[in-house]
């Protein structure tokens, strides 16, 4: 099983390669009026797609701009369409490990507030927690605003 | 410095690596140096080695310079150019002076170059003799012959290291075809193969579906099964 590994702040997280779409530079962000302005939009191939700031959601600052920094792309956990995406920002998004399922331990404590937290592997620098960005929602982003339901479908009446 | 723990350090170097990475020691100790480091014989480059890595890492963490930003996201704005699929695949070798392709799902080996023995009787025609290719022998057959490529260049200046032995199998019956260089897997659109001039000869016209381009070359897009009908019929007339 192959992890791409971060950090949010100090803390050091990895997130399954399989549920990753694609890995991007830290890109312009528009601000969506959010707690702790945790929540921006940037244009992704014409689209605007949501992005979460992981370190200003658990490390209440926003993610240092610098170029280890990047978005994680993966599909939105609570969207209605496969398209719609969601861009998790982190530090340090550098690097990619190789582990067996017996590498991974069930760490032993399961917070209700933080039910996105898998079970953790260890490495010379010590511990990595495994996160299921789809349960994200559930725990520290469940402020987040829902996605509307077809969002690129909707007429937008008194628009046009 | 950072984390370091005197008391237990098997190795200072790994200790050192624990924090942030202020040494050069690839250009000290390391293969860049003297190569006197320990950790060299069980790692036995730099690259292989933490420290060189966390190094590494550590350039990702500068500040982005002011218009890094823009010009991501300039590039990631722009749609996905969706190009359609390339549905046509050909291996593209040269014989003398001319490029050719052929059909990459005939082949089933490139390999180098063998000494071909004659056969006896055998004339100046397309059959070149046998070649022992892991212990079966093959036919050779020579695809310029048929096609009546003009020697343009005298055969001792073509470069024999990048001579190879094409095996094909075209219908069942295994060959071997010596070409004198081998550039490649090409793949392409069917509709994008640019048509064969009017000024070229008419038995290299009925063998020639098309021309690609690759390798700033113009490569003869074969067309396999009249190329190797007339290879097999020229060998049975024998």
């Amino acid at each position: 099983m192959l992890f791409l590994t971060f950090k949010t702040g100090q803390q050091r997280y990895a997130i399954s390669a399989s549920r990753v779409i694609e890995v991007l530079p830290l890109l312009q962000m528009t601000p969506v009026p959010a707690p702790q302005g945790t929540v921006a939009y940037f244009n992704y191939k014409g689209r605007p797609t949501i992005a979460v700031d992981l370190c200003a959601l658990t490390c209440g600052r926003p993610a240092h701009a610098h170029l280890g920094t990047r978005i994680i792309l993966v599909k939105h956990p609570a969207a209605p369409a496969p398209d719609h995406l969601l861009g998790l920002i982190a530090e340090q998004v550098t690097d990619v490990v190789r582990l067996k399922s017996t590498d991974l331990a069930d760490p032993g404590v399961h917070l209700q507030e933080a039910p996105h937290l898998g079970p953790v592997f260890m490495d010379e620098e010590g511990a990595v927690q495994c996160i299921y960005e789809d349960r994200l929602l559930l725990g520290p982003a469940r402020r987040l605003p829902p996605p509307a339901a077809d969002y690129t479908r909707r007429p937008f009446g008194h628009f046009a | 410095m950072n984390g370091g723990s005197q008391s237990l350090a098997p190795s200072a170097a790994i200790e050192r690596s624990v924090g942030n990475v202020s040494t050069d020691c690839w250009n000290k100790s390391g293969v860049y140096g003297d190569r006197t480091c320990p950790e060299l014989q069980s790692i036995s480059h730099c690259r292989n080695c933490r420290i060189y890595s966390r190094a590494g890492v550590q350039l990702l963490s500068r500040e982005l310079w002011p218009d890094y930003r823009r010009e991501w996201t300039e590039h990631f704005a722009r749609e996905k150019e969706a190009a359609a699929r390339a549905n046509g695949s050909a291996v593209i070798f040269r014989i003398q002076s001319d490029w050719l392709a052929l059909p990459t799902h005939i082949f089933q080996e490139i390999t180098e170059h063998r000494p071909i023995h004659s056969l006896p009787h055998c004339g100046p025609g397309v059959l070149l003799g046998i070649a022992n290719i892991r212990g079966e022998l093959l036919i050779c057959v020579a695809l310029g012959r048929l096609l009546n490529l003009a020697p343009a260049v005298p055969a001792q200046q073509i470069r024999a290291e990048y001579r190879r032995l094409l095996i094909v199998n075209p219908a069942g019956d295994r060959l071997a075809l010596p070409v004198d260089e081998v550039h490649g897997v090409c793949r392409f659109h069917l509709q994008d193969l640019k048509a064969a001039p009017a000024t070229l000869n008419r038995s290299h016209r009925c063998y020639t579906a098309g021309f690609l381009s690759a390798n700033s070359h113009s490569a003869a897009f074969l067309k396999a099964d009249v190329v190797f009908s007339d290879l097999a019929r020229s060998l049975h007339e024998r």
